[in-house]
Parts: C-alpha cells; structure tokens; sequence
C-alpha cells in the first residue's frame, strides 16, 4: 500500500516520519542523559551541601569543645577542684563558680547546663540542681575525659526540660593531673538543629539531618514527628555510612557511591549522600526526593516536545520542498510519459538534472523520437496494408454476397432437392417394381417396399449390407449367382439386363422368376457411385409367357398339319393324277396357295416367336447349295405359275457353313417368295451366293417393281410395305423382312437391299461361315 | 427280298395315309399306328427296320416312345427317325439325344423329299462307310 503512493508523498513521508523518529531518538537520549545529568547534579548538589553542613556541625562542635574547654581553663573551677570541701570559703568558692557557670549557661543559648565532676565523677558544681552530686564516672564521656581529652557524650533526652541534649566533657587538668571535667550539656536543637534543618539548596523534599551510631535520628526529621531518638534510620544510605566507623574509625566519609536512587526511611524514591562525623559517630544524611529532584526533567520533556513541535512545521516543510524537488521531475517525466502515451510523439520531456531522472527523461525522448520514426513508417505501412485489406474487403463483401446469394440459391435448391427427394421416395414407394440402389462399394442404400415384398427382406435387414449378401439372383438352371449385370452395369456404365431365366432367392428360401435390369447412378462428374437395379416379379409373367410359348407351339403344331396335308396331298395329285389342263391349273393355284399358307403361319409364329425372343438358334453344318437347291426345287410351282425363270447358276459347287439351318431356309424363303410376289409375268429372278473369306453372301436378284428410294430405308420394319406392293400384292403383311431381318442378325449377319422402282430389287444376305462363332463373340451373355 | 419294314407313328391321319401310300409305292411295307401306346406295341410286336415317330402323339409322347425303344433291348438297334412339325431345336436334340438316326420336319418338306430322305437312309444303312457318314450327320 505504501507502494502505491505517488513518489513526493513518499519521500515527503518518509523524510518526515525519518525526521519525527530522528527528533524522538534525539529526544529521548538527551532526556536520558539529562536524567543522568541531573541526577548527577543533584547528586553533587547535594554532596556539597552535605559536605558543608557536616563542616558546620564540626565547627559547631569545635566551638562547644572550645567552650569546654574555655571552661575548663577557669581558674575558679580549678580552685574548687583543688580546694578541699571542709574549707570554709569553699562554699562560696562553688557558689562562686556556679555564678559563673550560670553567667555561661545564661549567655549562650545552646547551653543548657554547665556541670562540674570531681576526678571521682561526683557533680560538684552544676547550673542543673539536679544533678549535684551525681556519679558520672561510668559515663563513657568521664571516662573519656579523665584520659585528658575532651569527649562528646551521647545525645539523649532529658525529660526534666523536654530537650534533647548531648554531654560535652572536658577534663580540668592541673599539672597533668586531672582533677575533674566540666560537662556542657548543650541542646540540639539550639545548636545543630538549624543546620540540618537548614532547607536551602535542598528543595521542598530535600532534607539533611545526623543520625547517631544506632541509627535513630538525631536531628529532626522532614517526614516524621518526634522521630528524634525515635526514629531509627536504617536504609542504604544509612548503613553505608554507619559501615565506615567501623571500617575506617576516624576517617571522614562522603557517600560516593554511584549516583543511585534509593528508598529512603519513608520507602520514597531518594537521591542522597551522607558525611560521616567520626568524633561523635554520627552521620549527616542529605536526601531528596528524587521526583523532586529530576522535576526539571519534567520541564526538559516539555521542552523537548515544544521544540520537536516547533521544528515539526520547519521539518514538515523541508520534507515537503524536499519530496518536491525530487519529485518534481518524476511528474514531469510520468506526464511527459502521458502525454506521449496518448499520442502526441512531438512531446519532449527534457529533464536537465545529471542524476537519474534526468538521464531517464533524455533516454525516453530518445525513444519517443525513434518510436515517431518508427510509428511514420507503421502508418505508411498500414496505410498500404488497409488499401489493400479494403479491396480484398470489398472483394469479400462481393463473394459474401454472392455467397448469401448462392446460399439462397442453396436453400432454395435444397429444399426443393428435399421435396424432389420426398418425391422420389414416395415414387420409388409406390413403383410396383422391386427398386433398390447400391453404391460403389454394392452396399444397398435404398430398398422400397416392392422389393421388400418381393425379396422378403425388410429395409433393415438389407440397408448398408453388400446386396450380395441378401439378394440372390441365380441361374435357373445351373442355380449359380447371377449377378454379372449389376457389376457390368456398374463396370462399363451401360444398362444390363438379366438374362432370361433368372431366379430370385427371397428370405425364406423360395425362388422367384424375376426380371431386372441395373443402370449405373453418376455423379455430376460422370464417375460411377453406384447403381440402381429394378428388379420384377415375372413369375407370372413367365407363366403366361410358357402359355404363350405352349399356345404357340400348340398352335403351330395344330395349324401346320392340315396345311402340310393340303401340300402334299396336292403334291401327290399333281405328280400322280390325270387332271385337265384346266384342273392342273386351279391346283397349281391351290397348291401355290397352299405352301403360301404355310409359309404365312410360319412367317407369323416366327414372328410372334421373335417378338417373344423365343427363336431358339442351333448350329449345325449344312451344304449351303444343296440346301438353296432342295428348297427352289419345292417352291417350282409358285414361279413356274407365273412363268417367272428361276436361275441358280452364281454359286460355288459346294459351301458347308454352320449356321441354323431352319433360320437359313426362311431366309432365303422369305426373299424368294418376295421376289416371286412382287415380279409381274415373265419376270426373271436370279439366286446367287458368293463365298467370302468368313462369310457368305446370298443374293436374290428380280426384275421386279422394285421399291422406290425413298423407302428402302423403311423397308425391314414391321406391318411396313412399299407403297407399290398393294398394287401387286394385295394381301402382304409387311412382316416378311422384319422377320428375315431378326433372324439374319441372330445368325450374325447383314441384309441390305439394291433397288429403283420399276427396275427391279437385289436382296443381299451376308451370313457368317460360322454363325456359331461369330454369334458366340457378339453376345453378351 | 423281303420288304422293309417301317412302323410309321403319326397321329394325324391324313398326313399318314400319304406317307403310308408313297411309301408303300415305293415298295416299303408300313405298319401304322396312331399313338404311342399302339405304336410301341406296333414296333415290339413287328420288328420294323426303321420306325417313322411323330413327337406329339396321344397317350403316349414320341419322346417317352423312343426312350422305351432303346432300353428294351429287343428294340433298341431298330433305327428311328423322328418327324416334327415345327422343327423346334430342343425336340431335334432331346430326340437325337434319345437315340433318334434322324429327323424330318414335315412342314418344311415335300412328300416327295421325305420319301427320298427315308430311302436314302436306307441306301446309307447297305453301305457301312455311309453308316459313319450317316452317324457324323446325326451329330
């Protein structure tokens, strides 16, 4: 988070807080050594005045010795001690003495009573009453002084005047002979008193006061009431102090301890000192609160915040001129980079100062002048790159057009391929016909409902497999796979059609007469994808055909035998029986008649057989001649009728030929005939047949009404007749030459005519020398 | 010499009785019958040297006829030629197949020519060579 402060506000921060904390660490060493400082101060302070008051008591204490002393030296008192008691002045000697004592006791204040021992220790003389004659000699101060040296006596309290006293004892010596001491009770308070309570220098808390080698107080204390032999004051600094006796007996001591605080006789926080006054063993404490004593920190704390307040304006500033200057040429920069960054490349942001920022901005105009460059040439480039995209747009938009247009165009043809589709289906449905299309792999993808009726396959069943696997088209007779139309269909892309006696295989086994043919499906390329095969039921058709056939048969049988008895019986009549002229003249006609007849009912079932394509074709070796012979031997009577000569002459001798021989025989009776009906009397017709490397040529010439050009073309189509024939020959069928025409090709041959009306017709037959061969080739079965 | 002997099976009457008479001028001695049954009975009983078999016949058809003939063999050698009258391929071959010499379609022939075919057959039977030429014909 301070990361993302802007760079013045955090160098303005930092400085400043940097600055607070320098100011507090600042702050905080001088208060701790000014703590110190102060502590050591007052400390000193405190010493000096501890060591100047403990001079003072010890002058004190020097003035009251010299008191003694002083005292001691009166000669009166030496008098009285050196008089003997049964003197009689020495009454007045004491009386004397007391006076002067009391003039001592009266003109000092400190002085309480002035008392004189013998060497005993008996008071002889005292301003106190009291005490007269009492026995000092224990007292360590006696004793002291009968050594010759003047003795300060412990501080006690007299309860007789309420005050608080200290014995000072001087011997009264007398040519080194000690005969008594002087003891000067002195009162404390009138005499150290002021001293230790003396509050100078040494603040309200601050107090001094003596303490005695036990410890109890001897002077007053700040704190505590009547604490004067009270009191004991047992503390660090106390016993520091008391320690000294008796460490160094008579050696001066000034607490120096390390200037430490310590709790003083009240359990407060004390700095303090003491000095040690050997000659009485007492202590002068000097002790000051030690609130009190650093309480100008207090002061030194105010002030120090004062000044950290007072320089946080002048810090708060610099910190902020500070943050500025520095980042001032950062903004510059950032703005600089702004507003380059919105476009304007001409911006410079041109940063003077040699330091960082500066070397920065100079590298970044640097780079804003190389990015100018280089965006000049981006924006040429582009420029050309947007001509060219604009025009592959505009072609874009032009094929999208069209696009969309096709699309249309596609929807449209779609849906209308769907219904043409919904079309087919419902045709291919309801087409009677077995209907079912496989694709270049023979897989079936359409099966319709007659070829599921008929096969007794349902579309599941076959839909996707190999139609192999489900249809199986047989020979009749032999019971092999019958299926070589399909794949030819699909191999040569021609229609095939199965051959006659194929059989159907349904599911369950039964055969089924079918006839089919498969016509190979393309694609838009031409390439076969597949086929579509039509298959029918045929069977009964077949049966009908087999009627046809037996009817046929049947027929011709049942026709052919009363006209070959008509044939030959006339045959016989003419050749046996004497008849007239006249008689032989109507039965040549009946005789003509009746092979005409015949060759009608032959010409008629032939054709109905041809139709039927149940002219059955065997080969067998024939002598062409001979057979031509036999037949124009037969057939005398029908030219002879008409005096037409018939000549067979161009022929080589012999020709073996395989050909059908019933086949062959119509043929040529179907010219001859021809050429007899339509040859007016005393025609002449011509039968040659020429031999030919493979084959042979059969020609039948007349000079008959031959048929007109126009018409020749038309001549071997069925029920045609030539216009002129009628004339001639009014009962032809127009069957004859389609029939011979069918037949000459099912022995593989040509027929082709030469003719001009009025000039006679030329009938050209060319048949192979071996039909069998020749037709075997041709067939595609 | 005694006289050939032919059996002619031929339902139609009128088409037999001028076989019958132009073979029987010709010096033949014909035996007729007018259906199958009659005429196996005919051949069995008659031993003919040739049999003239019409294919449609009643009771019994020439086909089931010639077959009876040539597995009995007391009539199997005897020659048969089969007449048709239409000439039908199939009936030629079943026939020739069935054993037949020969055959004739009468349609297509004159009495004449037909009367010459049998006695050729006759000529070519005297003569073995012509029996192998005959055989090569039928094939």
């Amino acid at each position: 988070m301070f990361r993302d402060l802007k760079i013045k506000t955090k160098i303005f921060i930092t400085f400043f807080i940097a600055s607070l904390i320098l100011i507090g660490i600042g702050i905080s060493i001088f208060y701790y050594f000014s703590t110190n400082f102060i502590r050591t101060a007052v400390y000193n302070h405190l010493e000096t005045v501890v060591q100047s008051r403990a001079n003072n008591i010890k002058m004190l204490l020097e003035e009251e010795k010299k008191l003694v002393r002083e005292l001691a030296l009166i000669g009166k008192v030496e008098r009285l001690l050196l008089a003997d008691e049964a003197d009689l002045d020495y009454g007045d000697n004491v009386a004397a003495v007391n006076e002067r004592l009391q003039k001592t006791v009266d003109s000092i204040d400190e002085i309480v009573h002035v008392s004189i021992t013998d060497k005993s220790g008996k008071i002889i003389v005292s301003t106190n009453r009291a005490v007269i004659n009492q026995d000092k000699s224990n007292e360590a101060y006696f004793l002291t002084a009968k050594q010759g040296t003047i003795a300060i006596g412990r501080v006690h309290f007299t309860p007789g005047n309420g005050k608080f006293v200290f014995t000072m004892a001087a011997p009264v010596i007398n040519n080194d002979e000690i005969l008594g001491v002087v003891l000067m009770i002195s009162d404390l308070e009138k005499s150290l008193f002021h001293i230790t309570l003396d509050k100078t220098g040494i603040g309200k808390t601050g107090e001094t006061y003596l303490i005695n080698s036990e410890s109890y107080a001897i002077t007053p204390l700040l704190f505590v009431e009547d604490a004067i032999l009270e009191r004991k004051v047992d503390t660090i600094n106390s016993r520091n102090c008391l320690e000294m006796f008796e460490v160094e007996e008579r050696k001066e001591h000034v607490g120096h301890e390390a200037v430490e605080t310590f709790l003083d006789y009240m359990g407060e926080k004390v700095i303090g000192t003491h000095y040690s006054i050997p000659e009485v063993k007492w202590c002068l404490l000097a002790e000051i609160n030690e609130e009190e004593a650093l309480a100008p920190l207090g002061w030194i704390f105010w002030i120090a915040i004062g000044i950290a307040l007072f320089l946080f304006f002048p810090v708060y500033l610099i910190a902020y001129w500070v943050s500025k200057k520095i980042s001032k040429p950062i903004t510059d920069l950032r703005q600089g980079v702004e507003i380059v960054g919105e476009g304007n490349l001409d911006h410079k942001v041109e940063i003077k100062s040699k330091d960082e920022v500066g070397l920065l901005s100079r590298a970044f105009d640097k780079m804003v002048a190389n990015l100018k460059e280089a965006k000049k040439d981006v924006y040429k480039k582009v420029e050309e790159q947007t001509k060219l995209i604009r025009g592959q747009k505009e072609k874009l938009e032009k094929q999208q057009g069209t696009l969309l247009t096709s699309l249309k165009d596609v929807q449209t043809e779609r849906e209308r391929v769907a219904r043409e589709r919904d079309k087919v289906s419902a045709i291919l449905h309801s087409i009677g016909d077995g209907v079912f299309v496989i694709d270049k792999d023979f897989k079936i993808t359409v099966f319709n409902q007659a070829a599921v009726d008929i096969s007794g396959f349902s579309k599941k069943e076959v839909i996707g497999k190999k139609y192999g696997e489900v249809l199986k088209f047989v020979f009749e007779n032999s019971g092999k796979v019958n299926d070589g139309f399909i794949k030819k269909a699909m191999n040569t892309g021609e229609v095939k059609e199965l051959s006659n006696h194929a059989v159907l295989i349904r599911k369950d086994g039964k055969k089924i007469a079918v006839a089919d043919s498969a016509a190979p499906l393309r694609n838009e390329n031409g390439k076969i994808v597949g086929c579509v095969v039509v298959f029918r039921d045929v069977s009964r058709e077949r049966r009908i055909s087999q009627m046809e056939s037996e009817f046929v048969s049947i027929a011709s049988h049942q026709l052919r035998t009363p006209i070959t008895a008509i044939q030959w019986l006339m045959e016989l009549i003419l050749k046996k029986e004497k008849i007239s002229k006249k008689g032989r003249e109507y039965l040549d006609d009946v005789h003509a008649s009746a092979i005409r007849l015949n060759a009608l009912v032959d010409l008629l079932l032939n054709v109905s057989k041809v139709e039927a394509g149940k002219i059955s074709v065997s080969f067998r070796e024939i002598e062409v001649i001979k057979t031509i012979e036999r037949y124009l031997k037969e057939s005398k009577g029908l030219f002879a009728k008409k005096n037409i000569i018939l000549t067979f002459k161009e022929h080589p001798k012999a020709l073996n030929v395989i050909t059908d021989n019933n086949l062959f025989r119509n043929i040529l009776q179907s010219l001859v005939s021809n050429a007899i009906d339509y040859t007016l009397e005393k025609g002449k017709i011509e039968v040659s047949l020429e031999k030919k490397p493979k084959s042979f040529v059969l020609v039948v010439s007349d000079t008959g009404i031959g048929i007109p050009e126009k018409e020749q073309a038309t001549i071997f189509d069925k029920f045609t007749r030539a216009s002129n024939a009628k004339l001639v020959k009014t009962d032809g069928t127009g069957l004859g030459l389609y029939f011979t025409k069918q037949i000459v090709g099912l022995l593989g041959g040509k027929i082709w005519l030469k003719s001009a009306k009025d000039k006679g017709a030329t009938f050209y037959v060319e048949l192979p020398l071996n039909s069998k061969t020749k037709v075997k080739n041709t067939n595609s079965n | 010499m005694a006289k050939i002997k032919i059996v002619l099976v031929e339902d139609d009457e009128i088409l037999s009785k001028v076989i019958y008479e132009e073979l029987k001028d010709e010096g033949f001695d014909v035996f007729q019958s007018f259906d199958g049954e009659d005429g196996l009975k005919l051949v069995r009983s008659k031993k003919p040297d040739l049999v003239l078999l019409d294919i449609i016949l009643p009771k019994k058809n020439g086909f089931e006829v010639l077959e009876e003939l040539k597995k009995s063999p007391d009539t199997k050698d005897i020659p048969v030629i089969v007449l048709t009258m239409i000439g039908k391929d199939e009936d030629i071959k079943r026939g020739l197949r069935l054993g037949a010499n020969d055959y004739i379609v009468k349609s297509q022939h004159a009495i004449a020519e037909i009367i010459e075919k049998i006695k050729d057959f006759f000529e070519k039977e005297q003569h073995p060579e012509a029996k192998q030429l005959q055989k090569k014909e039928e094939k």
